[in-house]
């Protein structure tokens, strides 16, 4: 689909679509005929500050370079008391001494290292409710992820840190209660990503956790030893760790099974993705490691998994090298109604593409696709597939940084701070570098780590949030002057779990199908919207959407109006 | 010191000047007359018979000559003309492992000597071109660099030295040489492409492209500078331009392997399986045995689903090298798809191990760039 101000082939082809013929093949043929314009840049405006955002993470940065102060925190995108307006919650460091003791766990003992909950009033500023959520926090928080674990209608908070992870169980009243004993997902080690995902289909959402290394408080000397040239160390100096699974049992209770399940290959873990990626009605996690193989856990249905990176093609790039992934999505970008893997990593290495070949295999796609010049140079970190034109392919955004605070000396070519990037999708093709044109936010030089997106105001376009290494938060609008039409649904399981986590959805019109899962996972460290925002193009209805709900319910909607917010409810039957 | 004393050393220091003269002056037998006279006087004089020793190599009388500078040495040990005579007389009988001593302490006695820098130089050169031609590259990296401690303005030297560095993959050494070299002496076609080479290996890709870029201006009519263009443009994922470079240096080398093999690579990229299938077929038809063409080409066929081919190019392929990462990678990728589980993971798990024993190697060139000053956690990169 394509915006029709291009040519007037697609004003044609749009005033035969209102016309009500339904002419589909013919239509895309006559698309692809069309000669492609320059792609509609994106307009995303800053607006933090006027929204009443005042957010700063605290790192912590001290002269011993612990690899823990440069990883950054997340951000979430959540409606926690449902009134229909996305709310967000930053997670935030803590103070670290100059030397920090080894064992120790960090303290937030000032406020400005406290996590904070913004609540979303009815203008569109937000009013900073921490201390009354009682979402001050434990520790150095590093990830957050959404869900209504108890499938009580109230959207609750999993806070992953360094020593101890946070549930926060929602109230339903504006408060939020720490639980995390009772339920026993505390957790260990250094936690950094976290989803929520039913893996065995019984209604109940389970956690899982990504853990990055075996790593404590040592003074490790990494880099030059000359003044100014200590480093972050390579993660090759530390040894793997496993990722977290806890089984949601019910009445508030987990039980931690990743060995049980099959889940507890050692890796190097920032970013988490969920999605059923071979269509066989039970949900498959993707772990980006960082400088070894990705991981991809194939869920076998009963209740195990098996580690599948490798075999299937999804563990490494083109040539077999290992890269540093940190941000990931698991998403459709070629329509083609199976899901394809994004994954962010260091300069010199490219952002992974992996096309998903319907065989249980993929395809690393990141030459074909034009990615390689693009982000040969570039560190990503928060990486997500947004339709920010609404002309129903999947682009990306992605925030960027260098992981070295110092790369400008050692590599004089590569930046630490750096814009963020935004790719038009052409038509599952290849990616289109936008940013130049796409408003100043795409020029500005940021530390970024975390990249949440939602449609914060409710206007037909995802917006985006972004956290900052040891700096401020930023609140993007999606301003992006498109026609196109778009639907958002938000999906409530009744027999699956209430969020409708893994319910897959298509999305049909006249230019074709779309698909994608609901999740609030992907990214770094990082929570987004469940709703699931689907650009139409010129369509300004939709003839079927089908929903494939984790209880293995179908259900299927026709004629539905474009340009809305849909609530769709599971069926009994 | 007495009147009397100090007029006979006057009178020495006036008759070993004239012989000094005499000697310029290519006479001989007046400077053996005046130097004799001062021996005469003063056997001790290590200046006269460091003299005399000078006379007698010019007369070819070298065994008498070696014995005067030896004796000359014995009277005053830090004499640095009879040390620097001494190793020249060495080298002129052929003898140079023993005129290095020599030279060496007549530059630390004196570092301004000219004549023993010079012949110094020029023996550790071509001792470290002879380590060099035996495979001992460290050997020749330590007696270049000191080479280039007393020539540091020599642009061979540094040319050579670079040369050795690049060899032991000391990219940032190396690029520093060739950096000294092109300073020295401008536009130097070796030191260009070495200096393109060495920003390959320090993966700064642009300045590479840019040497190469120069190197190609210098010597337009070389195929492997184009080739080598190429290479920096595709490492930049510039695949068009990489693409128009390669095309040149087949043009100018039609014989060639490489440039095919990377057109090939270019087009298995870009998923034109045809295509590639087509270029690295022409560099396996030139070179048959070519492991790497011949993992390409398995990878070709594993895009195409040709697995049984693939298998077969990409055990061939390992055969030639079994160092081949991406051969491992993708033979472990096509024997999970015809179903041949624990082949595959075997296979895959090489791959990951040589990925990572590349990584090990990168740590250690870092080390040795950082001297062996630091300790064992500082040789860790960065991420």
């Amino acid at each position: 689909m394509r915006s029709p101000n291009k040519t007037s082939g697609t004003i044609l082809l749009g005033a035969v679509v209102v016309a009500g013929i339904g002419l589909a093949f013919a239509l895309q043929a006559l698309a692809a005929l069309d000669p492609q314009g320059s792609p509609t840049p994106g307009h995303f405006v800053e607006v933090t500050e006027k929204l009443g955002i005042h957010f700063r993470q605290q790192a912590s940065p001290t002269s011993k370079k612990y690899l823990l102060e440069t990883m950054g925190s997340g951000v979430a995108v959540f409606d926690y008391d449902n009134d229909g307006r996305l709310d967000i919650f930053f997670a935030n460091g803590a103070r670290l001494d100059d030397p920090t003791p080894k064992g120790s766990i960090p303290r937030k003992d000032n406020p400005k290292y406290w996590n904070r909950l913004y609540h979303q009033k009815s203008d569109g500023t937000f009013e900073d409710v921490t201390e009354r959520a009682g979402l001050t926090g434990f520790g150095y928080s590093t990830g957050v992820a959404v869900g209504d674990y108890d499938n009580d209608g109230f959207e609750d908070l999993y806070v992953a840190g360094y020593g101890r992870g946070t549930l926060y169980h929602n109230n339903g009243d504006g408060t939020f209660t720490d639980v995390t004993a009772a339920a026993g997902v505390a957790g260990s080690g250094w936690m950094t990503s976290a989803a929520w995902v039913d893996y065995d289909n019984d209604g109940r959402l389970d956690l899982v956790v990504a853990r990055y290394m075996q790593w404590d408080f040592d003074d490790i000397y990494c880099g030059r030893r000359e003044s100014g040239f200590r480093s972050y160390c390579h993660p090759d100096a530390f040894k793997p760790e496993s990722i977290l699974l806890f089984h949601n049992d019910g009445g508030g209770k987990f039980t931690e099974v990743s060995h049980k399940a099959g889940i507890d290959k050692p890796g190097k873990g920032l970013g988490l993705a969920i999605t059923d990626y071979d269509h066989d009605g039970f949900m498959d996690i993707l772990l980006a490691n960082d400088s070894m193989p990705e991981f991809l856990f194939h869920n076998r249905g009963n209740g195990t998994f098996e580690e599948v990176g490798l075999t299937s093609g999804a563990g490494l790039d083109s040539s077999g090298n290992t890269f540093a992934g940190m941000g990931v999505d698991f998403e459709d970008y070629n329509n083609d109604g199976w899901p394809d893997i994004i994954i962010t990593d260091l300069a010199n290495q490219r952002y992974a593409l992996f096309t998903n070949q319907k065989d249980g295999t993929f395809d690393y796609s990141t030459a074909v696709t034009g990615l390689s010049p693009i982000s040969l140079l570039h560190s990503g970190w928060g990486v997500r597939f947004v339709d920010y034109d609404n002309d129903g392919w999947k682009d990306l955004l992605i925030v960027q940084s260098h992981v070295i605070d110092t790369i400008e000396i050692s590599e004089p070519g590569l930046h630490y701070r750096e814009a963020p990037l935004l790719l038009h999708n052409e038509r599952g093709k290849k990616f289109v570098d936008v940013s130049a044109r796409s408003g100043e936010v795409f020029h500005q030089k940021w530390a970024a780590r975390g990249l949440a997106t939602g449609d914060i105001d409710n206007d037909g376009k995802v917006d985006a949030v972004v956290t900052s290494n040891d700096g401020p938060a930023w609140v993007l609008l999606n301003r992006t002057d498109s026609p196109n039409h778009w639907i958002t649904l938000n999906l409530v399981g009744v027999k699956s779990n209430r969020d409708a986590i893994g319910a897959q959805v298509r999305v049909s019109t006249a230019a074709g199908d779309q698909f994608a899962t609901v999740t609030t996972s992907g990214s770094y460290q990082s929570s987004s919207d469940k709703r699931l925002h689907f650009g139409l193009g010129t369509a300004d209805s939709i003839g079927e959407i089908e929903i494939r709900w984790p209880s293995g319910i179908r259900q299927v909607l026709h004629d539905q109006k474009a340009d809305r917010i849909v609530t769709i409810t599971e069926p009994i039957k | 010191m007495s009147a009397a004393q100090v007029s006979k050393q006057n009178s020495n220091l006036s008759q070993l000047q004239d012989a000094a003269q005499a000697i310029t002056a290519g006479n001989l037998s007046r400077a053996d007359s005046d130097l004799q006279s001062v021996l005469h006087a003063a056997p001790e004089d290590y200046r006269a018979l460091d003299l005399l020793g000078v006379v007698r190599v010019l007369q070819r009388r070298e065994t008498e000559a070696g014995e005067l500078f030896r004796r000359a040495i014995e009277k005053k040990a830090d004499f640095a003309p009879a040390r620097a005579h001494l190793g020249l007389l060495y080298v002129q009988q052929g003898h140079p492992d023993e005129a290095v001593p020599q030279l060496r302490e007549a530059l630390r006695i004196d570092p301004a000597r000219g004549d023993a820098s010079s012949a110094l130089v020029r023996i550790l050169q071509d001792q470290a071109q002879a380590a060099a031609t035996t495979g001992d590259s460290k050997t020749a990296l330590a007696l270049l660099m000191e080479a280039r401690k007393y020539a540091p303005d020599n642009p061979d030297v540094q040319l050579e030295l670079g040369t050795i560095e690049l060899k032991l993959s000391l990219w940032q050494d190396a690029a520093e040489a060739f950096q000294r070299t092109l300073r020295l002496r401008k536009n130097d076609p070796l030191a260009l492409y070495d200096l393109g080479r060495a920003f390959m290996g320090l993966l700064d890709y642009e300045d590479a492209r840019q040497q190469f870029a120069r190197y190609v201006a210098v010597r337009p009519d070389d195929a492997s500078g184009y080739c080598a263009l190429g290479m920096t443009l595709a490492a930049l994922q510039r695949a068009p331009e990489a693409r128009d470079q390669f095309e040149r240096s087949i043009a100018l080398a039609p014989e060639q392997t490489e440039s095919y093999f990377r057109l090939g690579l270019i087009d298995l990229d870009a998923k034109d399986l045809d295509e590639a299938d087509k270029n690295l077929r022409l560099a396996l038809a030139r070179k048959p045995k070519d492991a790497r063409a011949l993992s390409a080409l398995g990878n070709v066929a594993f895009e195409q689903k040709r697995y049984s081919e693939a298998i077969d190019l990409l055990q061939q392929a390992i055969a030639g090298d079994d160092s081949l990462r991406e051969a491992h990678y993708y033979l472990g990728l096509t024997f999970a798809r015809v179903g041949r589980k624990q082949e595959a993971e075997d296979q895959l798990q090489i791959a990951t191990r040589l990925e990572h024993d590349e990584a090990e190697h990168r740590r250690i060139v870092f080390q040795m760039q950082d001297g062996p000053a630091r300790d064992a956690n500082s040789s860790q990169p960065q991420k």
